[in-house]
């Protein structure tokens, strides 16, 4: 059965459609400026954990550049490493031997701040999601905006008649809360044009599926020292400075 | 390479700090007017990086007031309480206008955790501090960073100033550590060798120090540097074979300083690497041959 074409008021228009998406653009805007604010300032690394960390990365070094040095300044520094490594000099904090397991990531206090600042970041997000989609819904619910000015397949009422519960309505009237999610993920290009550079306003949809930021854990430092030092302790020496005077000769000698 | 890419690679890898001053105007003009005309479409990040470029050659070409300008900039737009990197250039100004008292003062006030402005104190007392007082300090500074090449390139000079070869050579290997093909720093352990067998005869160190040198040379085959080196320490060998011949050598020397010779000639006849390399080249031909 046909159903009669609608007449929409044309205030609908002015009161309705322009509102909806002016206040989505500003309310884009002002988040983007909240999350500015709220961007947590990068800490300042303590000394001692720099200090670990560059030890353990020397003692990797040394690993593979080793045969750069002569013999005996090698073994110096693989002595003088490993001990130094094995006893626990360069560690940041003490070791505590009572347990084996890693730790619970939810009671230390190094990871706890980075899970706040993702769960704030995730909060942020979904507390305007829902701000602005309670306010839709409040005013505007089952409101029928526009129609699109070309024909579409059934399988788009959903999309785009959520909230109007009329089974016979045509495809293409939109309803009010499917043009705010049409907006929603429309209007990333103008917040380009508004905030001037585009590699500030990240893609919502990129933001949702983000993978977590790197966890702490895995093995501790002493754990990973004792490891470098093993490792220092058995590598079979090589000096590559040993044959450097034929190799020398065949590649520019025979010019 | 665009202007942009030519000026932040500049600034990135701090090649302004060994500019002659042809090139340090040069550049400031190229990265003036740069700036005038991409001034709108220049995004933020390169801008301030452009802008901290800015400021080091204003500085080094003596024009303060531009420096002050952009350090303005800078400071209005990031602040100097939570950024190093501010305080870093806040610390260079003064030292440039007001002295290092004041500067040493004002980064000593910062907290105390903060690593690059250590850096830059430990420099700044180097003119007051006695040698051994700055050896002390640079060690501490390394004891926490142990993967800082510039400063255990620092090290290894202050070393050579007061004659402790060996140190500087140790120094020296640590910066191999990190960057197993720096071609320059083979040459210099070859040089401070070649410097502790003039000091004791020992031929085991001459033998390391034309190893070094020829090291360098097959990681970079214009290396006037290391060809030279070749040269020298090969004829060491050739003037002792005439005086005793010498058994245990096993390095041809004789074919290697016949070699250097002639790359050197080739490299200079074709000028393969820059003017005060060949000069030097010059005569170090004429001299040891």
């Amino acid at each position: 059965m046909a159903v009669p074409d609608l007449i929409i008021d044309p205030s609908l228009r002015y009161w309705v459609l322009l509102p909806i998406s002016l206040v989505m653009i500003l309310f884009g805007i002002l988040r983007q400026y909240i999350q500015i604010l709220l961007n947590p300032t990068p800490k300042l690394q303590p000394l001692s954990k720099i200090r670990e960390s560059e030890h353990i990365k020397k003692a990797q070094l040394l690993k593979t550049n080793y045969i750069n040095l002569p013999k005996r300044d090698f073994e110096s520094r693989q002595s003088y490493l490993s001990e130094k490594l094995s006893n626990g000099e360069y560690l940041a904090e003490e070791i505590k031997t009572d347990d084996d397991q890693p730790k619970n990531p939810l009671t230390d206090p190094g990871t706890s701040d980075a899970m706040m600042n993702m769960a704030k970041n995730s909060m942020g997000n979904f507390l305007s999601q829902t701000i602005m989609m309670g306010w839709t819904n409040f005013f505007f619910a089952g409101f029928v905006l526009m129609k699109l000015p070309f024909p579409l397949t059934l399988r788009f009422k959903q999309m785009l008649q959520s909230g109007v519960a009329t089974t016979d309505l045509d495809v293409r009237w939109v309803s009010s809360i499917s043009w705010y999610f049409i907006v929603t993920l429309g209007l990333n290009s103008i917040y380009n044009v508004f905030l001037g550079d585009g590699s500030k306003m990240p893609n919502q949809m990129q933001q949702q599926t983000m993978a977590p930021p790197m966890m702490p854990g895995g093995p501790t430092p002493d754990k990973i020292m004792n490891q470098e030092a093993n490792d220092l302790k058995i590598i079979p020496y090589q000096y590559i400075l040993d044959d450097v005077d034929s190799r020398v000769l065949k590649i520019y000698g025979s010019k | 390479m665009s202007a942009e890419e030519k000026l932040l690679s500049i600034h990135k890898y701090g090649l302004y700090t060994t500019f002659t001053p042809e090139q340090i105007s040069s550049t400031y003009l190229l990265l003036i007017n740069y700036l005038r005309s991409n001034i709108n479409s220049i995004d933020s990040i390169k801008y301030y990086d452009l802008l901290e470029l800015q400021f080091y050659l204003s500085l080094l070409s003596n024009k303060d007031h531009e420096a002050k300008t952009c350090l303005d900039r800078i400071m209005d737009k990031f602040g100097d309480g939570d950024s190093q990197r501010t305080a870093i250039l806040k610390a260079t100004y003064l030292e440039a206008t007001a002295g290092e008292k004041v500067a040493i003062e004002y980064l000593s006030k910062r907290k105390s955790d903060e690593l690059v402005c250590l850096k830059k104190r430990i420099a700044l007392g180097k003119s007051k501090a006695t040698k051994q007082d700055y050896i002390k300090s640079l060690i501490g500074y390394l004891n926490v960073s142990p993967l800082d090449t510039e400063v255990w390139f620092e090290l290894s000079e202050t070393y050579v100033d007061i004659g402790h070869y060996e140190k500087a050579v140790f120094a020296l290997q640590e910066i191999l550590l990190v960057f197993p093909f720096a071609y320059n720093i083979f040459a210099r352990i070859g040089e401070l060798e070649n410097i502790i067998y003039k000091k004791n005869g020992d031929l085991e160190k001459l033998e390391s120090s034309l190893k070094h040198f020829l090291r360098s040379i097959e990681l970079s085959s214009n290396f006037i540097r290391g060809w030279s080196g070749i040269l020298i320490t090969t004829g060491e060998f050739k003037k002792l074979n005439n005086q005793k011949p010498l058994k245990n050598v096993k390095i041809d020397y004789e074919s290697l300083f016949k070699l250097s010779n002639s790359r050197l000639q080739k490299i200079i006849s074709t000028k393969g690497t820059n003017k005060e390399d060949l000069f030097a080249g010059e005569r170090i031909i004429s001299t040891f041959t």
